[in-house]
Formats: structure tokens, C-alpha cells, sequence
């Protein structure tokens, strides 16, 4: 029996020195595996490289010999090859004690680790006392610190470069293009495909910006489904996806949507309001609400329908006869939408049956050319009632609630006054929705504006070219602000853009930024340029708006300030001076900066915001400023809307930005 | 008998101390052939028998003369000559006539039934004479007709023999070598050694060995050496060698199996494993170690690996070919002998 002599309380225990035997001994057989796996690494990779470029080469030089599948198999197999001989290595079991013997090698300790570690193995009680003396043995071993990274070097073997030299070459291998015969498919009809557009990305932004405003004010169905595809318009162009011609025929398509549907719808709703109003009129309470909706002027219906359920909760009751007449005219209102609807349905019935009757001829017996003229203008008036019928419904859907309270104020009206003006009470919110509905028509409008604005934006470039597309980049560079620009140089010309009657190109005038005192524009042909001109210390800034260009002026033919009509008028306005006269009609308008006597100038905001890319605080308010005016002006003066969209794409681009 | 690590510690410093002094000792005497004396130790540890070859004046005489003085022992010396007859060494029976005048039989011991008997140029006498030590090598008692003389422990042979006198010869048989533990080889001294020699045996003094150890202490000390444990992996590279030196064995190397007729007998393993033991204890270790046993494997096998016909005609060293075997032969059982070539 063994008998262990008192140990040392600082000394560890036999088995703490057991532990940290084992501990390094497996520490080196783990660096004695990562050193068989190094050295079989570079066969390994050569052979496996090698397997996979075959593969490779056989797919490349004889692709229908070996398929696609053939040569990834091939691929695997060398790269499970590989993994295989790796783990080989790795895993493959090392000799007992391995670790413990590299260890007493390298620190010359006789094997005494590896006997401590064998005779360790043995439950204590079976192990003699000259066994217990050699694990003791190894403690000082222990204590002097073993170190089986030194013990177990990990050297990287030199033919790893051959290793590599085959990765390289499959490299290579999988590169290169094995070039082989194949006969030629026959030659493409190439067919010129109309140009692709260029929007810039500034305009770009505009308009998504402009899309995102409209989606967030409205957000029915029908206006979603024309935004979400004005908005695919712009991710083509953005893309240049789409051609000049596929982008006006989209743009004509979605404008054509929009104005049929508001047109229509509006027509419809007309139509309607004026069956109601009609029917309202008969009555004399009614007739001023009625009168309002033929206008349809939802806030004057509201008030008068207001004022009529005050009267009728008031102690001033209408007479009987009144009130009679009343409830007759609100029970029509309530059905008169209804009862057309019924009559273009009884319509397209018999219509129907008839164009039944005359197909059924046709096909029993050759028709002549009239009776087939006649069946296509059936065909053709009965497409018109389903589209009116349509239209009906999509109105009755809207006044649908509308009649409904009529209806219920009809039936309320005689029995019960009080109910019924309940019942005027909740027809004024009816009116209410329908006002908010009118919003959606505005939205509607904005987007068809946007439509034109884009089409103009294409059909500008279009008829420029190169030249006035690069123009416009250099433009829009500048309009950035500071691009290319030494700051000695910014008094000078900024840029051409004059006009002439004809659409010649002039001067603007100079931009002289704080402080310097600007002088009027001058374009090459004076008298038809517009200029901008920034007072001193941004007192004040007039700017000179052309009262009418020659040719411009519209059929009602006003002049300077009066308004113009609605499309350009053509030949010259008579009181107007020729193309180089420099009595041209001219407004000035004053508008006042604000003198705080603090801060920078509006030129130096200008200056200071165009260096920085239109942006901040004090630019965002000087822009809207001069925004208000412009526009103001834009619409007040008669200006073709070409050089409409000049001025708006002008501020446009100088537009604030975060 | 139970023990505690303390007093294994114990013996075992004083089995080093014992030895130390017994070096020293014998070193008085003897110039270098520390790994002689150190073989010689060896085998008188583990209670067996060496044989020492080397050339005339080398001082294996002397060596085994000193280690005689150094330990308190009965010393004996045999010069074998080829008219020695095997009851020169045993001992005979004589006709003895005692006071009453009646005449009997008595045994009168030969020169074998001393502890330490120097049996010098051993190779010189008969094979017959040369078997008569058999018995007493191998069981340590001495047989005559019928009845068994025991040889008093402890009891060892030191042979010597020479190497290069073929003429009036006889080569140990096969069977007598086997039981020889180590078969040492004196070599010639270094330059330095040979400067000691002569300043020694010119001069007038004389130095002697004093005896240290008395057979009590060695039998203590051979106990000792039979009670350092030896663990697996030690012992199967023992075997592991011992079977690399037959010709037959699959792992044998292209040499052994083209020189060797016969390998190393079950002795040679038993040498190596006491020796490596003996090793270790000399250099106070409690276990002996795979370098242990390597060391021992030289004087432990070398004359129990016998080469055939092809190996003496191509003058095929024992030791050269030993050491490739050692060269090649992996420390742990399950590492192959490429994977240890690739690795070194």
C-alpha cells in the first residue's frame, strides 16, 4: 500500500500536476495534428488542383463530351479529395503519450511525463510507491514551465509553393476562354431603336419629391395607381430604359387616364348635381341648397342646408304647404339619380336586344353595307351607355349617402320637424365628404401638371440636341452653385439665356453677387432679355418680368399687365415694339428685403447657398420669397408655356435642399 | 512490505550515493572506461554475468580485478586454457581419509563458487569447459553427479575475451553468449585517458581500490532495481526492438532480414528492461524511459544477434546494424516508420 507523505500546502496535488501534464501534452498533439495536416497540405492541393483543372479543361476544350454536371462532379471530387486528405491527417490517431513524449524530448526530462501520465492512469490505491515517486518526479518538470510550441514546432514545408503553383494554374485554367469552332446564328434584323432619354438626376428627384407630396395628400385607390405608374416612368427614365417615343406614349396614356377620368367623372357629377338641383328647386326651401350644388359649391349647399335645418328646428316653422313641397322635392332628389340610372339601364336593354336581333340577321343573311354601318353604330351607342352607365354608378356611389339622407329627411319631414332637421344636419357633413373628395380631383390636376411638366422637359431636350442638352448640364452645374467657379470669377458672366421672339438665345444679365451694385441685363439683343438684378445691401429687388414678348400675346390680346387667355396667341401684338426694339412692355416689380441692419445680405445668402448646394435656413426663405414673386407673375403675365417652364425649372433647380 | 514515496526517494538516493562511490572508487584505479565500469555495475545489479571484449592491455583484467577490490566480496579468477578441464573450474571429488582412517567421497569447490569469478579469456578454453559454466551462470549452483551445489549470492561472472586471436580459439556457442547479460567492448583510451594510464603505472605509487559494498548492500541494491516500475510504452518498445532484430518479423528492416540469421532471444528483452531500470536508478529517476532502454540495447543484443553467412562475408558490424534498427524503429507502437523518417 502506498503511503503519500504530507504534501505541501503550496505544492499542487498529484493530480493538479497530473492535469497540467495532460493539459500540454494535448496541446502538442494538437500541434503535432496542424503539423501533419501542413505537411500533407501541399500534395493534397497540388493533386486536388490538379484533378479540378482537368475538369475544368474537359468542360472548356469538349463541352458536349463532358456536361456541366461532369465537370462540377469533377470539381467535387477533387475538393473532397482535398477536404478528405485533410482530415486524414488531422483526425488520424496519434500514438499514446505523443504529446508527453515530444515534450520530455524536447525539455530533456528523461520521459518523465510521459510515465507520470501512464502510471496517473492507475487508480491511486494500485499505484506503488516507486510509481508515485515518478509522478512526484515530474512536478519540478511542471514547475519549471513546459512549452509545447517549442516542444512541437509547426514549420510550414517549402513544397507549399508547389501547392500554390497549382492553385495558380487552375487559376489560369479556369480564366482562360477555350476559343472553338461553331457556326455563326444567322444575322440579327437590327432595327434603330429611337433614342433613350436623358432626365437629369436633379429633375429626377424633382419629381419623385413631387410624387411623394401628391401620395401623402391623397391616398385613394385610382389616384395610387396613376401615381405608382408616373412613378415607374421615372425609374425607366432614371434607369434609361425606355425611349423618347415609349415615354410620350406612357405619359400620353397616364394624362389620357387622368383627364378622362376627371373629365368624365366630372361630367358625370355635373350632370347629376343638376338632376338633384332640379329637383331641389321645386321646392322654395330648398331652392338656394339646390342652386349651390348645381354650382357645385359644397361649402354654399352646406350653409344653405344648414340654415334650413335651423329653420326647421326653430319655433318659425314653414307653412304645411311648404313643408310639402319640400318633402316631395327631397324625395325626387333622393331618386333622381336613381331613376336615370334605371332609364340608361332600360336603354342598354333594349339595345341590347336589338343589336341581338340585328347580329342574328347579319349571320341568317348577307348584310348589305348599311345594315352593317347600322349594327356598328349600335355597337357603338351601346359602348357609349355602358360607359355612361359606368360613370352613373361611380356617381352614385358618390351621392349615395347624399340621397340616402335626403331621403331619410324626406320621410322624417312631416311626422317628426326636429328629426328631419337632424337629418339637414347630417346631410351638411355628406356635403362636408364631398368637398374633401374635390381635393382628390385637385391632386389629380397636380399630377397631370407633372405629366406635362416631364413631357416638356423631354420635348425641350428633343428639339435642342447635344448642344442644348449640354447647355442645360452646365446650367444645372451652376444652378448648383460654386462647381468649377474660383471665387475671383463670380462677378462675372454666369450664363446665356436670352430669348428672342423666335427662340433665339440672348443674354441673361449679369449676377454680381453682395454688395456690388448689378447692372440691368443685356441680352445680344437688347430689350429681350430678362435680367435679374440684386439691389445693394439686398434693400431692395426689382426684377424685370417681360409685360409680352412679340408673338405672344393671347386671342384676348392684353397687354403688360392684363390678363391673357388661356393658349398662346398668334402674329404680333401691335403696340409692341419689333424684335430689337428696346421699348419693350416691361413690369417692375419692387419686392422689399428685410433691412434688420443684421445678418448677410439676400445676395450673400444667395452666394453663401449656392456654395453649399442650396441649402439652409435663410436661402429656404429667401427662395420663397422670390418663388412667391416669380410665380405670381408666371401666371399673371401672358407667357407661352414654354418659357413658362424655363422660369419654374429655373427655381426648380435652385430649389432648397436638405 | 509496504512503503511510503518518502522512503523510495530514500533508497533511491542512496542507491545513487552507493553507486557514486563505487565509480569513484573503481575510477582510482581504472582510467575512462566509465561506460565499462558502468556496464559492469549493471550487471551485477541485476544479478547476471558480462562478458568484456577488447584487444590485450586495455586493463579489462584490471577493471574486474579493482571492481573485486571495491566490493567485499569473495573474487575468484579462471585464465582459461585449452587444457582446462570443466572440474578445474568446478571443483572435484576426492577420496579423503578421515582420523578413524575410513576413506569417503568429498567435494572440494573450484574456483566458481566464489561471488565474483574473472573468468579471463574465456574463449581460450574447450567448448566442454566452456559449458561446464552454464549451470552456474544460468541457476547459480553447480551440479556433480547427483547432488547441487548452490553458489553463494551474490554471484557473478566477468568473462573477457579476445577479439583478435582466431588460433587456439573457441568461439562461445550460441547458448553460453545468451546467458552473458552484456557483452561490453573495451576500446583503446583516448590520448588523455593514455596519459592517465602511464602516469599511474610508472610511477611508484600504487593505487588500490577499497572495498564499499558488501553482498548485503548489493543484494539490497538488486532488490531495489527489481522494484522500479516500467511502464507500458517502455516495455513495448523493448519488445518492439527485440523483434525488429529477427530476420522473419514483418517490421524487421531490409539489413536484418539480409544479415541476420538468428535474433535477439526473450534475454535480450529481460536485459534491456533490467538495464534500462539500472539506468535509471543511476540517474535517480524512479522510471526508466525509452532512451533507457535504447542505451542498454548496444551491450544487451549485440551478441545475441547472429549474423548469417552473407553478413560475415560482407564484414557486417553487430553494432552498425543494431543502430539502424535503432534508427529506425518508431518510439510508439502506432506511428509508422515513414511518418518518423518524414517527420526528423
Amino acid at each position: 500500500m502506498v503511503q503519500s507523505g504530507t504534501p505541501d500546502a503550496r505544492e499542487p496535488s498529484t493530480e493538479q500536476v497530473l492535469a497540467a501534464i495532460g493539459r500540454e501534452a494535448r496541446r502538442a498533439e494538437r500541434r503535432m495534428r496542424l503539423s501533419r495536416v501542413l505537411a500533407v497540405l501541399p500534395l493534397a492541393t497540388t493533386w486536388a488542383s490538379v484533378l479540378a483543372a482537368l475538369a475544368i479543361a474537359a468542360r472548356k476544350i469538349a463541352p458536349d463530351a463532358v456536361t456541366e454536371r461532369g465537370a462540377t462532379v469533377g470539381l467535387a471530387l477533387a475538393a473532397m479529395g482535398w477536404l478528405l486528405a485533410l482530415l486524414v491527417a488531422a483526425l488520424r490517431r496519434l500514438p499514446p503519450y505523443a504529446g508527453a513524449l515530444a515534450l520530455d524530448r524536447h525539455h530533456a526530462l528523461s520521459g518523465r511525463l510521459a510515465n507520470a501520465l501512464e502510471f496517473g492512469r492507475r487508480v491511486p490505491g494500485e499505484r506503488s510507491a516507486m510509481m508515485t515517486a515518478a509522478i512526484d518526479d515530474a512536478r519540478a518538470a511542471v514547475r519549471a514551465g513546459l512549452s509545447a510550441s517549442r516542444a512541437v514546432p509547426v514549420p510550414i514545408p517549402g513544397e507549399i509553393v508547389v501547392g500554390l503553383g497549382a492553385v495558380l494554374g487552375l487559376g489560369l485554367v479556369a480564366l482562360l476562354e477555350a476559343r472553338r469552332w461553331q457556326p455563326l446564328p444567322p444575322p440579327l434584323r437590327v432595327t434603330k431603336s429611337a433614342d433613350v432619354v436623358e432626365v437629369s438626376p436633379d429633375d429626377l428627384e424633382l419629381f419623385r419629391e413631387a410624387m411623394r407630396n401628391v401620395e401623402q395628400k391623397d391616398e385613394s385607390p385610382e389616384l395610387r395607381e396613376s401615381v405608382d405608374a408616373f412613378n415607374r416612368l421615372i425609374e425607366d427614365l432614371a434607369e434609361r430604359r425606355v425611349s423618347r417615343d415609349e415615354a410620350f406614349r406612357r405619359m400620353r396614356e397616364l394624362e389620357d387616364r387622368l383627364s378622362r377620368e376627371t373629365d368624365e367623372e366630372r361630367e358625370a357629377m355635373k350632370k347629376a348635381l343638376a338632376d338633384l338641383a332640379n329637383e331641389l328647386s321645386r321646392s322654395d326651401l330648398a331652392k338656394p341648397a339646390g342652386e349651390a350644388l348645381r354650382r357645385q359649391d359644397y361649402a354654399g349647399a352646406r350653409d344653405e342646408v344648414k340654415k334650413l335645418a335651423d329653420r326647421l328646428a326653430s319655433k318659425k316653422k314653414p307653412s304645411k304647404a311648404e313643408l310639402d313641397r319640400l318633402k316631395k322635392a327631397l324625395d325626387r332628389a333622393s331618386r333622381s339619380n336613381e331613376e336615370a340610372q334605371k332609364r340608361i339601364e332600360e336603354q342598354r336593354a333594349d339595345l341590347k336586344q336589338s343589336l341581338l336581333k340585328a347580329k342574328e340577321q347579319v349571320e341568317k343573311a348577307p348584310a348589305d353595307e348599311r345594315q352593317k354601318s347600322l349594327l356598328k353604330k349600335k355597337e357603338r351607342e351601346l359602348e357609349r351607355l355602358e360607359r355612361e352607365a359606368k360613370r352613373r354608378e361611380s356617381t352614385g356611389r358618390r351621392l349615395n349617402r347624399l340621397e340616402r339622407q335626403l331621403g331619410k329627411a324626406a320621410a322624417d319631414l312631416l311626422r317628426d320637424l326636429g328629426a328631419s332637421a337632424e337629418d339637414l344636419e347630417q346631410l351638411t357633413e355628406d356635403l362636408n365628404r364631398m368637398e374633401q373628395e374635390e381635393l382628390t380631383d385637385k391632386e389629380k390636376e397636380d399630377l397631370r401638371q407633372r405629366i406635362q411638366e416631364l413631357r416638356e422637359l423631354i420635348r425641350q431636350q428633343g428639339q435642342g440636341g447635344d448642344k442644348l442638352k449640354q447647355r442645360l448640364q452646365r446650367f444645372m452645374k451652376q444652378a448648383r452653385g460654386g462647381q468649377g467657379q474660383r471665387p475671383g470669377q463670380r462677378g462675372g458672366k454666369q450664363g446665356k439665356q436670352g430669348r428672342g421672339g423666335d427662340g433665339q438665345q440672348g443674354d441673361d444679365g449679369d449676377l454680381r453677387p453682395g454688395g456690388a451694385e448689378g447692372n440691368d441685363g443685356e441680352g445680344d439683343e437688347p430689350g429681350k432679355g430678362p435680367g435679374l438684378r440684386f439691389g445693394r445691401g439686398g434693400k431692395s429687388i426689382p426684377v424685370e418680368v417681360p409685360g409680352g414678348s412679340g408673338g405672344q400675346a393671347g386671342p384676348s390680346g392684353g397687354e403688360g399687365d392684363q390678363p391673357g387667355g388661356s393658349e398662346a396667341g398668334k402674329g404680333s401684338a401691335p403696340k409692341l415694339g419689333g424684335a430689337s426694339d428696346i421699348d419693350g412692355k416691361t413690369l417692375d416689380v419692387q419686392a422689399e428685403g428685410l433691412d434688420s441692419g443684421k445678418g448677410p445680405t439676400n445676395a450673400e445668402v444667395i452666394l453663401g447657398a449656392a456654395d453649399r448646394g442650396f441649402t439652409g435656413k435663410a436661402y429656404r426663405k429667401v427662395f420663397k420669397q422670390y418663388q412667391t414673386v416669380a410665380e405670381d407673375q408666371v401666371e399673371r403675365e401672358k407667357i407661352p408655356d414654354g418659357m413658362r417652364f424655363y422660369v419654374r425649372r429655373y427655381f426648380q433647380l435652385i430649389r432648397p435642399r436638405e | 512490505m509496504s512503503q511510503s514515496k518518502d522512503d523510495v526517494r530514500d533508497k533511491v538516493a542512496e542507491f545513487r550515493r552507493s553507486i557514486g562511490e563505487l565509480r569513484d572508487e573503481v575510477g582510482k584505479v581504472v582510467v575512462g572506461n566509465h561506460e565499462i565500469v558502468d556496464g559492469v555495475m549493471v550487471c551485477m545489479l541485476a544479478g547476471s554475468h558480462a562478458l568484456l571484449e577488447g584487444v590485450p592491455g586495455l586493463g579489462k583484467t584490471l577493471l574486474v580485478r579493482t571492481m573485486a577490490d571495491a566490493l567485499r566480496l569473495e573474487f575468484a579468477r579462471i585464465q582459461f586454457t585449452p587444457d582446462m578441464m570443466p572440474a578445474d573450474i568446478l571443483g572435484t571429488t576426492m577420496i579423503e581419509e578421515d582420523p578413524e582412517g575410513r576413506r569417503h567421497f568429498t567435494f572440494r569447490k573450484g574456483p566458481v563458487f566464489a561471488n565474483i569469478v574473472l573468468a579471463d579469456e574465456i574463449n581460450r578454453a574447450t567448448p566442454k569447459t566452456q559449458s561446464a559454466l552454464l549451470e552456474a551462470m544460468q541457476e547459480h549452483r553447480v551440479t556433480i553427479g547427483t547432488v547441487t551445489h548452490p553458489i553463494a549470492e551474490p554471484f557473478f561472472v566477468l568473462a573477457t575475451q579476445n577479439p583478435l586471436e582466431s588460433e587456439g580459439t573457441y568461439p562461445l556457442p550460441e547458448a553460453q553468449l545468451d546467458r552473458f547479460f552484456f557483452k561490453l567492448r573495451v576500446a583503446f583510451p583516448g590520448r588523455s585517458e593514455l596519459h592517465a594510464i602511464l602516469e599511474r603505472t610508472t610511477g611508484d605509487s600504487n593505487p588500490s581500490a577499497r572495498p564499499m559494498l558488501d553482498g548485503a548492500r548489493i543484494k539490497e541494491m538488486q532488490r531495489l532495481v527489481r522494484e522500479v516500475p516500467v511502464t507500458h510504452q517502455v516495455q513495448d518498445y523493448a519488445v518492439r526492438l527485440i523483434e525488429a532484430t529477427h530476420p522473419h518479423h514483418p517490421e524487421a528492416s531490409e539489413e536484418v532480414r539480409r544479415f541476420v540469421n538468428f535474433g535477439a532471444s526473450p534475454r535480450g528483452a529481460q536485459a534491456l528492461l533490467l538495464a534500462s531500470k539500472c539506468y535509471a536508478l543511476f540517474d535517480g529517476r524512479f522510471a526508466p524511459s525509452i532512451d533507457d532502454v535504447k542505451k542498454a540495447a548496444l551491450p544487451a543484443l549485440r551478441h545475441r544477434v547472429l549474423l548469417n553467412f552473407e553478413g560475415e562475408a560482407e564484414g557486417v558490424k553487430t553494432d552498425q546494424l543494431l543502430d539502424k534498427v535503432l534508427a529506425r524503429l518508431p518510439e510508439t507502437a502506432s506511428e509508422a516508420p515513414k511518418a518518423k523518417a518524414a517527420r526528423k
